[in-house]
């Protein structure tokens, strides 16, 4: 009985790794980086980096300057342009932004508006310096209210935290054409 | 008894575990960090058969009190064909007291190396490219940082394949002001 109690246990913990080692993605990597939640304020704090949000915007159409050209997007379905402030702490640090949609799908931010004026992640954020920044999505209006905004660090995330920041209660104000300065 | 054996046996297999997973990981660690710090009170150290040498350093402010700050480095390399490669890649940084690391600024930015550097010439981001036994090759980088992190900067030169071990040149730099427009 007892060789039956052992060889049950190896067999059940060896399924156990199996299953922890084939998910996709790995266990590992499901919890991490480490969630962490911005304060009522606005304010969070991960390991590299602190982020005050200072609000969202709607709009159908961004335009800026690039180059002495002038640069227009449309999208079929909405922008939105999260303001941000973000000092860095320890190293100079990029950073990546994700939309967690309120119908839970996750988004990246537009990549053709990479070469926009103060685009996050485009942005390296110094040690002792805060820096304006914009983070850009285009997402269906329906993920907006109710949506999260998450801001990680780009590249290593073992043992490093995503910082989660409540989306807006109710739908920004939509402008026909938002210009972005420099 | 057979109890403890089993246990035994356990722990055993989890140390190996734990050594044979843990040991690649803190090689890759090893070579991300500086912990094997080398204080060069002078111009030039060596480090891994490659002389560095820090030539020109000068920082450019604002006169409108703006808090922020630019840092010129110039630095030069000279050695081995055999120790460049033993170094990989090449990583200056600055560091305060306080262990805060500003790394140099990538694009547009390194604009402003051609207004600060004395031969108003930028030679281009650290690396091993040209370095040889006969001539120092010159690397310029420059950094943003708080004009308050001036005062009590030092350089830290090293490479992928010399970290842990590192350069440490304490700086001094020259300021030079700007009218803000």
């Amino acid at each position: 009985m007892n060789t039956f109690g052992n060889l049950m246990a190896m067999l059940i913990g060896g399924a156990a790794l199996g299953t922890m080692m084939s998910t996709v993605p790995d266990y590992n990597s499901s919890f991490q980086p480490f969630a962490v939640f911005a304060g009522e304020d606005g304010t969070g704090k991960g390991r590299q980096f602190t982020a005050e949000l200072a609000g969202f915007r709607r709009a159908d159409v961004i335009s800026f300057t690039q180059f002495g050209q002038e640069v227009s997007r449309d999208t079929s379905a909405t922008f939105l342009v999260v303001d941000l402030s973000i000092t860095g702490q320890l190293e100079s640090q990029k950073l990546t932004p994700i939309w967690l949609g309120a119908t839970g799908r996750q988004y990246h931010q537009s990549a053709r508006l990479e070469d926009a004026p103060r685009v996050l992640s485009s942005a390296t954020f110094q040690p002792g310096l805060t820096d304006r920044t914009v983070a850009i999505f285009e997402v269906p209006e329906d993920e907006i209210v109710g949506g999260q905004l998450g801001i990680l660090p780009s590249g290593w995330m073992v043992l490093d935290n995503v910082v989660h920041y409540a989306g807006p209660a109710t739908m920004p104000d939509k402008q026909a054409i938002l210009r972005l300065e420099p | 008894m057979k109890n403890l054996r089993w246990l035994g046996v356990t722990t055993v297999l989890l140390a190996v575990t734990l050594v044979l997973a843990g040991w690649s990981d803190f090689r890759d660690l090893s070579h991300q960090r500086e912990w094997k710090v080398t204080t060069v009170n002078a111009s030039e150290g060596e480090l891994n058969g490659i002389r560095v040498g820090v030539r020109e350093v000068r920082a450019s402010v604002l006169d409108n009190g703006s808090d922020r700050a630019l840092l010129f480095v110039r630095i030069d390399l000279m050695g081995s064909e055999a120790g460049a490669r033993s170094w990989v890649d090449c990583r200056p940084s600055l560091q305060d007291v306080n262990g805060r690391m500003w790394l140099p600024l990538q694009g547009f930015m390194r604009g402003a190396i051609e207004i600060l550097a004395s031969d108003g010439k930028d030679h281009g981001f650290c690396g091993f490219e040209g370095v040889n036994q006969n001539n120092p090759t010159t690397y310029d980088q420059i950094y943003r940082l708080p004009r308050s992190a001036l005062d009590g900067l030092s350089l830290h030169v090293s490479g992928y394949g010399t970290r842990p071990s590192a350069l440490s040149f304490p700086l001094k730099p020259e300021v030079r002001e700007f009218k803000a427009e």
